[in-house]
């Protein structure tokens, strides 16, 4: 997907029409936000039309700062996808499937990043297939190509346990440094709603493989 | 013995090496039958409940050791269990790690088990298997040990994507008072030249660190910046990391500053360095890395410490109040820097916008990022004072600045009154 062109959110927008032809190092940026900005569950298509319009009449820079209100949600938005999109890419834990050559993840999404998601995956693992279940919906990267199914659980094939997960475990608890505890910031930079995720953090989490 | 045991006892060895940086800027890998890749800015897979980052799989080869460092755990004199890496064993266990997205790379140190160069084979034995079997293209950062050849240097510079050599201490003297055997020139400089030869030569994607344990031998924060500034500027350093002396288990105390440079470390243990003096000395190398800051620019106290309660951008600020306040919408990028609150991002977006744009209202900073609380007293927006107050210092701040804690000269003190 390029950024902004294709996201059809835009089309009917006049003042889009203009601003897409222009270029210029601020703007190459409005367009990446803008990219990420489409992708937030909650992006509204009224603001959108709002920031373009300020950006036309003040410049690129005021929206890029922030100045006015709708701006500042604008980029907000887009913060909050990148994170997400971070987030997924720091806290998704592949399982190897060696036999279909498979690399198999499993986590939950609040925007629409699946697409961004696999595609880091694809590009640091291109031998493999990736195969990565956000809850209702999964996607399939291989080769360059994305495929959506919802039916990937159930043909999923049973695996033996992991003798790695208990390496990571054992390498995680060698890391941390007692007289440096501070929990706060750890819940601060792993907040709990990804726990389930992460056995190293959450012990309950059952051993999937 | 075990890969599970001995992950546990090595990957505990290196916990102390601060550095867990995993970005650097690359093409993406030719062809398809490749694994891994560089990521433009780091990923944390995990954190310890201490709040640091877990992106590397951060172990030592071995912690065997012939030299006798004292602040260091794996010194020779040292009677605790001693393990080793396979370069096969650790090769494997690395890919599988990152097959399963557990790290972002390879964090390898080591400590010196025969000699250097000896050793030095060994970890960049593991390198070449997982770069050139496993067709690894991501993040390997490896710890250059003092004295390797440069013919080892080198080949390491082919294959990782960072080099480090320690320096732990800020010069010859305090060197020699924690690690008798290393020569601080000969030993560490130049091997440290000889990465910089390397980094110079494109080789090294990620550049080259070095870390200082702080509060071993004594040394104050003016020895540490004082070095660390001239690193910047003569050896291409891309960052220096700051350590706290913990005393662990058999490790000896640390200096305590009032100690000459030849005291013994046979003296009564000391508590173990505040991390807040930690935290200070990286505000005052943010400074001087990228807010433009000379090392003169840095306030310290008599004994040529950092104040501990006050951070230095602000020590600076009171310091200089005449300078103060500037108007945002003139002030110059240099200047805008130096306020309180007011970061790099947050400068850059003032910058930009006020090309466009005349900046009206303290909120609308608020909205590009500063946080106005903290710059207020020290601005003017459109004319305006920031704060309500007429006088910028804050009776807060004055405050701060004078308690007994921080150590800060009498004069400094009435120099701000004034």
């Amino acid at each position: 997907m390029g950024e902004g062109e294709s996201l059809p959110v835009l089309k009917h927008s006049k003042n889009w029409v203009r601003v897409r032809e222009r270029s210029s190092e601020g703007l190459t940026i409005f367009k990446s936000e803008l990219f990420y900005a489409l992708l937030h569950s909650k992006c509204d298509q009224k603001i959108i039309d709002a920031v373009i319009k300020q950006l036309e009449e003040n410049g690129v820079s005021y929206v890029l700062c922030k100045v006015s209100h709708e701006a500042k949600q604008f980029r907000n938005w887009a913060r909050q996808v990148k994170v997400e999109k971070m987030r997924a890419v720091s806290f998704i834990r592949l399982r190897p499937i060696d036999q279909h050559n498979v690399l198999y993840g499993e986590f939950e999404l609040r925007h629409k990043t699946g697409e961004i998601i696999i595609l880091h995956f694809m590009n640091r693992f291109p031998t493999y297939k990736i195969m990565i279940s956000f809850g209702k919906e999964a996607f399939i990267g291989k080769d360059g190509q994305i495929a959506v199914t919802t039916r990937l659980i159930a043909s999923l094939p049973p695996t033996p346990i992991d003798p790695f997960e208990k390496l990571w475990l054992t390498f995680y608890k060698s890391q941390y440094i007692p007289e440096r505890k501070n929990l706060r910031y750890m819940q601060q930079m792993v907040p709990k709603r990804y726990w389930k995720w992460l056995r190293e953090i959450n012990p309950d989490y059952p051993n999937r493989g | 013995m075990d890969t599970e045991k001995k992950i546990e006892i090595l990957g505990a060895a290196a916990k102390y090496d601060i550095c867990a940086s995993s970005c650097a800027r690359a093409p993406r890998p030719v062809g398809n039958d490749y694994i891994g890749n560089l990521s433009s800015s780091g990923i944390c897979h995990s954190y310890t409940p201490d709040g640091r980052c877990v992106s590397l799989l951060k172990v030592l080869m071995t912690n065997s050791c012939q030299n006798n460092c004292k602040y260091c755990v794996n010194r020779v004199t040292n009677d605790f269990e001693r393990a080793s890496f396979e370069a096969e064993e650790l090769a494997r266990l690395f890919i599988e790690m990152y097959r399963r997205n557990y790290v972002e790379g390879l964090f390898l140190s080591s400590g010196v088990k025969r000699n250097t160069n000896a050793t030095m084979e060994e970890m960049i034995k593991v390198l070449e298997i997982v770069r050139l079997r496993y067709n690894y293209k991501g993040y390997i950062h490896l710890k250059i040990l003092p004295k390797t050849s440069e013919n080892l240097v080198e080949r390491g510079a082919r294959l990782a994507t960072r080099l480090s050599i320690n320096l732990e201490a800020p010069n010859p003297n305090r060197l020699k008072m924690i690690a008798e055997e290393k020569d601080f020139k000969s030993d560490l400089l130049d091997t440290m030249s000889l990465i910089q030869k390397q980094v110079d030569r494109g080789l090294v994607r990620a550049g080259h660190t070095t870390q200082f344990v702080v509060g071993a031998a004594g040394e104050t924060d003016a020895e540490l910046l004082k070095t660390t500034n001239w690193l910047y500027k003569h050896k291409s350093l891309k960052r220096a990391y700051f350590s706290a002396f913990i005393p662990v288990e058999n490790s000896l105390p640390p200096y305590s500053t009032q100690y000459t440079v030849n005291s013994t470390l046979s003296h009564a243990p000391f508590p173990s360095v505040p991390l807040l003096r930690e935290h200070r000395l990286y505000q005052a190398d943010w400074l001087l890395r990228f807010y433009n800051f000379n090392l003169s620019e840095i306030m310290l106290d008599d004994e040529g410490n950092l104040i501990l309660n006050i951070d230095p951008k602000l020590a600076f600020a009171l310091k200089n109040k005449e300078r103060f306040p500037l108007e945002i919408n003139k002030a110059s990028y240099d200047d805008l820097l130096k306020i309180p609150g007011i970061g790099v991002t947050s400068a850059r977006r003032i910058y930009r916008v006020r090309k466009e744009y005349k900046l009206k209202d303290i909120k609308e900073l608020k909205n590009l990022g500063v946080v106005t609380k903290r710059a207020a007293p020290f601005i003017t927006v459109n004319g305006k004072l920031g704060a309500r107050s007429q006088t910028f210092l804050t009776a807060q701040q004055l405050e701060l600045f004078q308690t007994e804690k921080s150590g800060l000269a009498r004069r400094q003190v009435e120099l701000l009154k004034a």
